[in-house]
């Protein structure tokens, strides 16, 4: 066996350009669309961990976010539950005080119609009973009840003061003044001279005196002067007491 | 007359003084070939690949794989010249499969470069990995009285990895071609088919041998 030269140096010349060759045209593209495609993989994983961080992410923030409406609503409910809690009871005060004024002013407007129906019953009975007093007066004898007042007004006469009488002698004094008596019936003629006898020992105009008749007084007399008037009736006196029912009502 | 040694090289022409072989010829139509189908398989390479693309790249990635599993650490340094060797130890091999062709690994000169390359690039990556005198005092690892049996052995194992080679080839050549003249046409088939696996089998172990060597170079002593 016999090795050549030559054709060891050719073959080993032959090996070293093959690798070349193949390293240029097979290693290195090969080495290189390994490597792309090893990019692209670490790429999709990278961008896949960032879709998968932006998604937790997302969700981190959806959640946080929901916990946070959840606590906004919470507060807000909180929030809205106390106003409607404070306005309630605001409204209630108010109706409260509404009510107890609409209460209040019913009492007093039912007091007020109580009073008013009272006061208005009472007069109505005290007009009433002083129509029928009227009429019982105006029924029953006059002689006697004549008589009655006849004395009181001589009492009432010679009751009065001395600068009193000496007023009703000036007012009668005057020219063409006189003392008219009026009674509810006409009297008699010897009651009129009765009268005029027993009013003038008290006053002496009184023995010039007239007498007229006048219905409404229903029983006793006035004695009229021209500027004065002395009443002794029935209606004077019931129109008295009148009054002091009225006065006491309002008292009431 | 005398009758031409099975084991002599054919020269099939002169350039000058240099004869050219049937060994060298054929190792160009291997270069040729891998160099078209590496060309046309990845002109334009993508990250969708072709039937083609997607053949190269298994067979780059599955040797890249087994280089990296043996050297044990990054193999694209070291996969132009393992690649290479184990790419064209399998196409030279596999050459006597095509009728009219002769397995360049069947000559002594082809494996003699090809372990001779191997002896000096594991020379090569062990300074590149090491350093000059880190890969130097692995030779007196584990005591400085074996240096030279450590250097006998990187001779003898260079040796015997070409030789390794050459025997499985040329004895394969020499069966069939016995069996030719003997049997007939048909018989040697079988045989034949047994050449296809020595081929491959005798690339692989070339080839991770050359491996073995280059990573007890690079690594540290416990690799050894």
């Amino acid at each position: 066996m016999q090795i050549d030269g030559w054709t060891l140096a050719l073959q080993a010349v032959n090996f070293l350009i093959l690798i070349w060759l193949l390293r240029r045209f097979l290693y290195k593209p090969v080495k290189e669309i390994i490597e792309k495609r090893k990019a692209l993989a670490e790429q999709a994983f990278v961008e896949s961990a960032r879709a998968k961080e932006d998604a937790e992410a997302a969700r981190k923030r959806f959640e946080d976010g929901r916990a946070h409406l959840t606590q906004e609503r919470q507060e807000m409910l909180k929030k809205v539950d106390e106003e409607l809690e404070r306005e309630r009871g605001d409204v209630m005060d108010e109706a409260r005080r509404q009510a107890d004024r609409l209460l209040e002013s019913a009492r007093a407007a039912v007091a007020e119609e109580r009073q008013a129906a009272i006061a208005e019953i009472r007069a109505q009975a005290t007009e009433l009973a002083v129509d029928l007093a009227s009429t019982l007066l105006s029924k029953s004898g006059s002689g006697t009840l004549n008589d009655i007042f006849l004395d009181r007004i001589e009492k009432h006469l010679r009751d009065l003061s001395e600068s009193e009488r000496e007023r009703l002698k000036n007012d009668s004094a005057v020219d063409g003044a006189q003392l008219t008596v009026v009674t509810a019936t006409p009297l008699a003629v010897t009651d009129q001279d009765r009268w005029r006898r027993r009013l003038g020992a008290c006053l002496s105009q009184a023995e010039r005196a007239e007498f007229a008749t006048d219905p409404d007084i229903i029983g006793g007399a006035e004695l009229r002067f021209p500027h004065s008037v002395i009443k002794f009736t029935w209606a004077d006196q019931l129109e008295k007491a009148k009054d002091i029912m009225s006065r006491d009502e309002t008292a009431s | 007359m005398v009758a031409a040694s099975p084991l002599a090289n054919e020269v099939l022409f002169h350039l000058g003084p240099v004869p050219f072989v049937r060994a060298v010829v054929t190792t160009w139509a291997i270069m040729a070939a891998l160099t078209l189908v590496s060309w046309l398989g990845l002109r334009r390479a993508g990250v969708h690949a072709g039937t083609v693309q997607t053949v190269l790249e298994i067979v780059v990635e599955a040797i890249a794989k087994l280089v990296g599993e043996i050297i044990g650490r990054d193999s694209w340094p070291y996969l132009p010249f393992l690649g290479t060797l184990f790419i064209f130890l399998i196409c030279a091999n596999l050459a006597a499969v095509v009728p009219g062709l002769q397995p360049p690994t069947g000559h002594v000169e082809t494996p003699a470069v090809l372990a001779a390359l191997v002896f000096f690039s594991v020379h090569y990556f062990g300074i590149r990995s090491r350093g000059l005198l880190g890969y130097v005092r692995r030779y007196t690892q584990p005591n400085p009285l074996l240096l030279p049996l450590n250097v006998l052995s990187e001779v003898t194992r260079t040796f015997s990895l070409m030789v390794r080679l050459l025997g499985n080839i040329m004895s394969h050549e020499l069966v069939i071609g016995i069996i030719v003249l003997l049997a007939g046409l048909l018989v040697p088939i079988p045989f034949m088919l047994l050449g296809i696996m020595i081929g491959i089998i005798q690339a692989y172990i070339f080839t991770v041998l050359a491996a073995v060597f280059i990573a007890a170079a690079v690594n540290s002593a416990e690799v050894e």
